[in-house]
């Protein structure tokens, strides 16, 4: 790995970090699209990261970092599963861009859902939340979560995902409803 | 198409969305979906909608997952930058990490912090003194180095501007903890949160020899009152803690030391109210979780040292009662028990501080307290069954046991260091080199 060597403006390096922690999220939701497994997609998140800093003299002021990280961040994915070319729990390099395409044009579509999930989970019955915050825990599994509960591995599974159903199905309306306002 | 048709094929591919947030969706899974999402706008749009909801689930809750949905709400609006103390207080969960990387003359010195619009990611940087002996490859050693330590955030170094940048993501929770503590120094322990503090010892040089990042982290008792828990806490919630830190492991051995401190837990003497496992895990496998080990849950090969009362790995049962054990696990996921201590002679009430050593390589391992325990199976020192991988992931998982059962495990510190010269002068001998065990007659 080459580290670059130039001398770097101060600002510079605050801008880099000011932009680069601003986007994460949405960077990191943009990999996990491409390659829907948890870990690895934070892998390529840290990779893009490097990849990002040594190349910062490439990126344009005034521009968007978050297409110009998807665009780093789209290499790193398919580099990754050209290693991993015998796995098939991966999507097709094909597939792959297409998705790229997308969500890159839809970094604010990103915010205004994430806005419109901190509205939605308010508005979860308080037992579909709690189910919700366990399965999601940190390592959490539906198989911990259901015998943190005492219940059916079946039951906590079908009820997660009635939860993610609801939930996007009150994204949509939220989002739906600001469209037409 | 027909409206049926349509309506089949978009419960299909829920169906199949669910398995893939779930983990268990297989290859044919994965092309079935390809085909779905490529039929059409509809299905397109439910595929990034559902990862969306699934990633920023996940993402909140690895800030602070105790407190997902709080976590979400705070991170909007414009008051995000001002509640950053309030952002801090819940850390359930916090990540130690440590590199030993060769010692060396110079401090890093926090020069600024940057937290995220959001709330989700934190950035401190460093600034490493100029030295003139250090060329670009040493810089890149550092860089390489402590970037295999941040499990979930990005190490970036400049030679020429000698900056460090250690950027937190999923961990933001800890680096904003660590802001925090500076912001409200008198947050400390009261039995249901464990202060919360950063330590950076860095150094650079010639030898670049030795780089810390101490991070103490705070700890709650879900089963404790706390004004940071949601309303309602089903009484059999489990909370846990994990901490990580990836090291390699060849033929110089190293030793991990761990510093514990225990409130409740171990300190009941009831079977099955605590129980603690210190990890030490095989492989660089991003898929690889520090996992408690239960019956459903085949253990990950490497070193595992349990402060326990009783833990299963599948498909063995280890020691019951107040024993703590060493156990390895091989490549085939085979555990073999390497020796049984008794915790039952061992006065926590008076010690409820103890640092753990385990020296190990590729070939051999030695465990150490700074307490003395009994040793009752086996041997706390010797030769590894078959050769450990080169790379290890270490940690501690801390489980709060079922029921009201109050306490806490607290990491003070996870380290790795160069096995003293006096131990290692008999290491990988069968006798116990270390201090304060000694083996049952």
């Amino acid at each position: 790995m080459r580290i670059s060597t130039d001398q770097i403006d101060q600002s510079r390096v605050e801008e880099f970090v000011q932009l680069l922690t601003r986007d994460q999220r949405r960077v990191f939701l943009y990999i996990l699209s491409l390659l829907p497994n948890w870990t690895e997609a934070e892998e390529i998140l840290q990779n893009t990261n490097l990849v990002l800093w040594r190349r910062f003299d490439d990126f344009v002021p005034g521009t968007s970092f978050y297409r110009w990280a998807c665009g780093v961040a789209h290499l790193e994915v398919l580099k990754f599963r050209d290693r991993r070319r015998h796995d098939t729990l991966a999507f097709t390099s094909d597939f792959i861009s297409e998705i790229s395409a997308a969500m890159a044009d839809d970094g604010d579509l990103i915010d205004r859902r994430h806005q419109a999930l901190n509205c939605c989970l308010e508005r979860l019955r308080e037992t579909d939340r709690q189910l919700i915050l366990l399965r999601y825990d940190h390592q959490a599994t539906t198989q911990s979560v259901a015998k943190t509960l005492d219940r059916p591995v079946k039951s906590v599974y079908a009820a997660v995902n009635r939860i993610r159903d609801s939930l996007l199905a009150c994204i949509n309306r939220t989002l739906a409803a600001e469209d037409r306002q | 198409m027909s409206s049926n048709r349509a309506t089949d094929l978009l419960e299909e591919l829920r169906g199949l969305l669910a398995q893939l947030c779930e983990g268990s969706l297989d290859g044919p899974g994965y092309r079935r979906i390809e085909a779905l999402v490529r039929n059409g706008p509809t299905e397109r749009q439910l595929y990034l909608d559902t990862i969306l909801l699934h990633g920023e689930l996940r993402w909140a809750s690895a800030k602070s997952p105790s407190n997902l949905a709080a976590n979400i709400a705070d991170s909007t609006g414009e008051e995000r930058l001002g509640r950053k103390n309030e952002l801090a207080l819940p850390l359930p969960s916090a990540d130690c990490f440590s590199a030993n990387l060769d010692p060396g003359n110079h401090n890093l010195d926090v020069s600024q912090t940057t937290l995220s619009p959001d709330g989700t990611g934190a950035a401190v940087k460093f600034s490493i003194p100029a030295d003139p002996a250090a060329d670009g490859a040493d810089y890149q050693t550092i860089l390489l180095s402590l970037q295999r330590f941040f499990l979930r955030g990005t190490v970036f170094v400049s030679r020429a501007a000698a900056i460090l940048i250690l950027v937190g993501t999923l961990c933001a929770g800890v680096l904003l903890g660590a802001l925090a503590v500076a912001a409200v120094p008198q947050w400390r322990e009261d039995g249901t949160h464990a202060n919360s503090e950063v330590t950076l010892l860095g150094s650079t040089g010639a030898g670049f020899t030795t780089a810390i990042i101490n991070l103490k982290h705070g700890s709650v008792n879900p089963n404790s009152a706390s004004p940071t828990l949601p309303e309602t806490v089903p009484t059999n919630y489990v909370h846990t803690v994990s901490n990580e830190a990836l090291a390699l492991f060849g033929a110089t051995p190293k030793r991990i030391i761990w510093q514990l401190r225990f409130t409740g837990g171990l300190l009941d003497k009831n079977p099955g109210n605590r129980r603690v496992v210190l990890g030490l895990r095989a492989g660089e496998t991003p898929a690889a979780n520090l996992f408690l080990p239960g019956s459903d849950d085949p253990a990950q090969a490497g070193l595992w040292v349990f402060l326990t009362n009783g833990v299963n790995i599948t498909p063995y049962t280890i020691q019951l009662a107040t024993h703590g054990n060493l156990v390895f696990v091989n490549a085939a996921g085979e555990a073999l028990l390497l020796a049984t201590w008794d915790w039952a002679k061992f006065d926590m009430s008076a010690h409820p501080n103890i640092t753990v050593n385990l020296d190990t390589s590729a070939t051999h391992y030695a465990l150490s307290f700074d307490q003395e325990v009994v040793n009752l199976v086996g041997a706390l020192s010797g030769q590894l069954p078959s050769e450990a991988p080169t790379s290890v992931r270490i940690g501690v998982f801390d489980q709060i046991g079922e029921g009201d059962v109050p306490g806490s495990v607290i990491v003070d510190r996870i380290a790795i260091a160069n096995v003293p010269a006096k131990d290692s002068r008999t290491f990988g001998d069968a006798s116990i080199s270390n201090v304060g065990s000694k083996v049952a007659e």
